[in-house]
């Protein structure tokens, strides 16, 4: 009994330090809870993240250099202190090009997993609070899109729109779309069958109320955590797409046509693929951590 | 590796019937079977949980710990089967004797432990239905401890099979097929005595075997315990119930705070207990009438007529829950609803609540449409009648503290009163508010539950199995606050329990349900005195028998 108790208080008392801390109030005491909620590995992946962050707003404060600069006399330069990731083919800094591709590797990750989130957002609803019939449909829509190879539907919208950005992003977008419906389906299910959402409706709560300040918060919650998953996911798959030559074009320093770049070189200048490639599994691990702890916060 | 060499996995007695005797390698009755002296108990973190501990377990005895939740019985059970660190910090076990089944354990490997377990002492947990796996069938489940032992294949199906019908099963050959969902919570709980017994441990550890069960069922299971220990299997019995004890157990030893408060043989602590824990939990065991004078009824508030409502069951049958049952509940009474699980009664409550509409018939409230009104008009007048749950912790949003909770439930009701005067109502302390429901106790939560549902000023309070989750010197206080809030505030109460004794002492009237039908009503007192109805009848003697 009293093991048990002490479990109990264990887990809760990093999470009231969380939810309560408020911004502006926010002390060292507090920090620390909200850190320690994350852990080693989770402050570092925040970190790593952060540091993401600092490279997509403001590129130039981390590699101040031009990422389209050339300078063919010093093509294929090994990586030493004036170029810490050597050059490429033109003698552009790699390290410069992978901390300005930040923006789109990221940017794209984050805009696919936003357009996947949206879609399962809504078919996701309908179906889980919807009639049964709609449930019933929505459910074959989700299973059509399950079974749908994204790699195909990737080439179909290239072929209509064009290579470019746009048509990865929403291939991803779609691909990524079922599991983040059928993971709100049965959220939003759960939640709705549960005691407390029913004590509300019978203290008389309007529908809507019962919606927004019970049944949505304890759905999206959370999603927050495997949406950060998807975003380390969808920069793996955009990046792979960009490698066969469907995303973004060259010279654009995107990772996934930096890797696909580097390919030609790869035993005479094998930083030109290790770097962009180190950079994409840093940030999908790290976002990948980062899910991973918000998961075990969000369900304690 | 060092543990000495065990008796071993027992060869099946020839004697067969009285399969539950151990045959070779029991110790000789005048020893006991557990023998603790000076257990001491601590938790790195914690501090000591159990301090100077005696205990001992003669073969053929049963031997009953009773103690409130935190006194360290369970803590107490796990030690004795050697798995004190299983709740995640190290336990530190300390003892000047420990001795099971005649073998020291104080210094016994992990190993040696595994060959003491379920050879020596069989341990039989509360929760049936979480014990038991739900994809195998009872048969394997039990053969797999003997399958464990080395057991050839041949023995495993008949020794299960006895195992069964010494833990009290019914056509033991259908149950050995059947997986745990195709049972009822009796059987269930019957199938795990089984699985316990198989080896025939001489030693049988019972953590709460009867809690989760209604009182007929669990007055079975007594008799079966009652007839394991006439065979010679020692029983060491937990619960926080000395009722529910008294029936089998020889002895009884009071735990509180972690020491042995008093012990004795049961009827002599029940009779006069000495120390005052266990006084208390003795006067908390519910029995007596209502207190107080007699009710005055007011007009009707709550009525139902004709009510049913059935349930299609996943075989594409169907069930009839409720079924034709009328209900008139008058302002200031208290309204019991008794039968066992699957009568129908909580279906009545949610009916009475319109949480769920019923297939034919009518509820009114204060004469006007209540069933029948529409979504919006029903709404509006929802504060009427509240509902108290069984499970307060899971009708709070998680995210939510005790004081959010209050707020969100008084913005609705037309009451003027503030957060911390709703917690005083319910004698909770004012710091409560800011706490979460997840770390308060389950008096707590329940008194929490109560609160909620006086934010919204009802008339009608309807209770769904209130206290059937918490101890019973929990469960007196919070009857106690239950009756004095009704007496307060003029409250009308619907009050659903499988419990007769819980029901007498804070109600007015009773309805008595079998197979969603009402098999007897009346004033309590008149049907406690005289129960017409055969079935009512059974559930007084299930109770009176503890």
């Amino acid at each position: 009994m009293a093991a048990q108790g002490q479990v109990e208080e264990r887990g809760g008392a990093p999470l009231r330090g969380r939810r309560r801390a408020r911004p502006g109030a926010l002390g060292i005491a507090r920090l620390r809870a909200r850190l320690g909620v994350l852990g080693v590995a989770g402050v570092l992946a925040l970190g790593v993240v952060l540091l993401m962050a600092v490279a997509t707003v403001w590129p130039g404060l981390l590699a101040p250099g031009d990422p389209d600069a050339i300078a063919p006399r010093d093509a294929f330069a090994a990586p030493s202190l004036a170029h810490w990731f050597g050059t490429d083919e033109s003698g552009r800094d790699v390290f410069t090009r992978v901390v300005h591709g930040t923006r789109q590797s990221l940017g794209i990750g984050a805009a696919a997993t936003g357009i996947g989130v949206g879609i399962g957002l809504v078919i996701g609803l309908l179906a889980g609070l919807g009639p049964r019939r709609l449930d019933g449909a929505l459910s074959r829509v989700i299973e059509v899109l399950f079974a749908l190879p994204s790699l195909v539907l990737a080439l179909l919208l290239v072929a209509v729109m064009g290579a470019g950005v746009t048509p990865t992003l929403i291939a991803v977008g779609l691909a990524t779309a079922p599991g983040y419906a059928r993971i709100l389906r049965s959220q939003v299910r759960s939640v709705a069958a549960s005691s407390y959402v029913e004590a509300a409706r019978l203290e008389g709560q309007p529908t809507l109320v019962v919606f927004a300040k019970h049944i949505a918060p304890n759905t999206l919650w959370p999603l927050v955590a495997v949406a950060t998953l998807g975003v380390g996911q969808a920069i793996v798959w955009v990046s792979a797409l960009s490698f066969l030559g469907l995303g973004a074009l060259p010279p654009s320093p995107e990772w996934g046509a930096m890797v696909n770049g580097g390919r030609v070189y790869l035993v005479r200048a094998w930083w030109l693929t290790l770097a962009p490639g180190l950079a994409i599994t840093l940030t999908a691990a790290a976002l990948t951590v980062l899910g991973r702890r918000l998961g075990r916060v969000g369900a304690a | 590796m060092s543990a000495p060499e065990t008796p071993g996995p027992r060869s099946p007695g020839p004697e067969a019937p009285g399969a539950t005797t151990p045959s070779t390698g029991t110790p000789p009755p005048e020893r006991p079977v557990l023998e603790i002296r000076g257990l001491g108990v601590s938790f790195t973190g914690v501090g000591s949980v159990l301090q100077g501990v005696d205990l001992t377990v003669s073969p053929g005895e049963c031997v009953a710990v009773v103690g409130e939740s935190g006194s360290g019985k369970s803590v107490l059970v796990r030690s004795v089967l050697g798995l004190a660190s299983e709740g995640g910090s190290t336990a530190t076990v300390t003892a000047d004797t420990f001795d099971v089944a005649g073998r020291d354990v104080r210094r016994l490997s992990e190993r040696g432990w595994r060959s003491v377990r379920g050879s020596q002492v069989g341990l039989v947990l509360q929760d049936a239905l979480q014990s038991l796996d739900p994809l195998r069938t009872v048969g394997a489940e039990i053969g797999e401890t003997l399958a464990l032992r080395k057991v050839p294949r041949a023995q495993r199906r008949e020794r299960t099979l006895r195992a069964l019908t010494a833990a009290g099963l019914d056509s033991p050959e259908l149950r050995y097929a059947q997986r745990p969902g195709q049972l009822s919570g009796g059987m269930r709980q019957r199938a795990l005595i089984a699985s316990a017994l198989v080896a025939e441990p001489s030693l049988l550890v019972l953590d709460e075997p009867t809690t989760a069960l209604d009182a007929t069922v669990a007055a079975r299971v007594l008799d079966t315990l009652a007839e394991l220990r006439d065979a010679g299997t020692a029983l060491l019995l937990v619960s926080h119930d000395l009722a529910a004890v008294a029936q089998v157990a020889d002895r009884v030893v009071v735990l509180s705070h972690g020491e042995v408060v008093e012990e004795g043989p049961t009827a002599l602590v029940l009779s006069s207990p000495q120390h005052p824990e266990t006084r208390r939990l003795a006067a908390a065991v519910p029995r007596g009438a209502k207190p107080g004078p007699a009710a005055d009824l007011g007009p009707v508030v709550l009525s139902g007529h004709g009510l049913s409502r059935t349930f299609s069951t996943p075989g594409g049958g169907h069930v009839r829950a409720v079924d034709d049952v009328d209900v008139e509940l008058h302002r200031g009474e208290a309204l019991g609803i008794v039968g066992e699980s699957g009568s129908g009664k909580t279906t009545l409550a949610r009916l009475l609540l319109v949480a769920e509409a019923p297939d034919a018939g009518v509820v009114t409230l204060d004469g006007a449409p209540w069933s029948a009104a529409g979504h919006r008009e029903r709404q509006s007048r929802r504060h009427r009648v509240q509902l108290v749950p069984q499970d307060p912790l899971g009708s709070f949003d998680p995210r939510y503290t005790a004081g959010r909770i209050l707020r969100e439930a008084l913005s609705r009701g037309r009451s003027t009163a503030t957060p911390v005067e709703l917690l005083e109502a319910v004698r909770l302390p004012a710091e409560v508010l800011g706490r979460r429901p997840r770390s308060l106790s389950g008096g707590q939560r329940q008194r929490l539950a109560i609160a909620r549902a006086l934010a919204l000023e009802p008339d009608v309070l309807v209770c769904d199995e209130p206290v059937s989750a918490l101890d019973v010197t929990v469960q007196a206080e919070i009857l106690e606050l239950v009756l004095d809030l009704q007496r307060s505030r003029g409250l009308s109460i619907v009050f659903v329990s499988h419990d007769l004794a819980v029901v007498r002492q804070v109600c007015d009237t009773v309805l008595v349900m079998r197979d969603g039908k009402v098999v007897e009503r009346g004033p309590v007192e008149e049907v406690f005195a005289q129960p017409q109805d055969p079935f009512t009848r059974e559930l007084l003697g299930a109770r009176r028998g503890a």
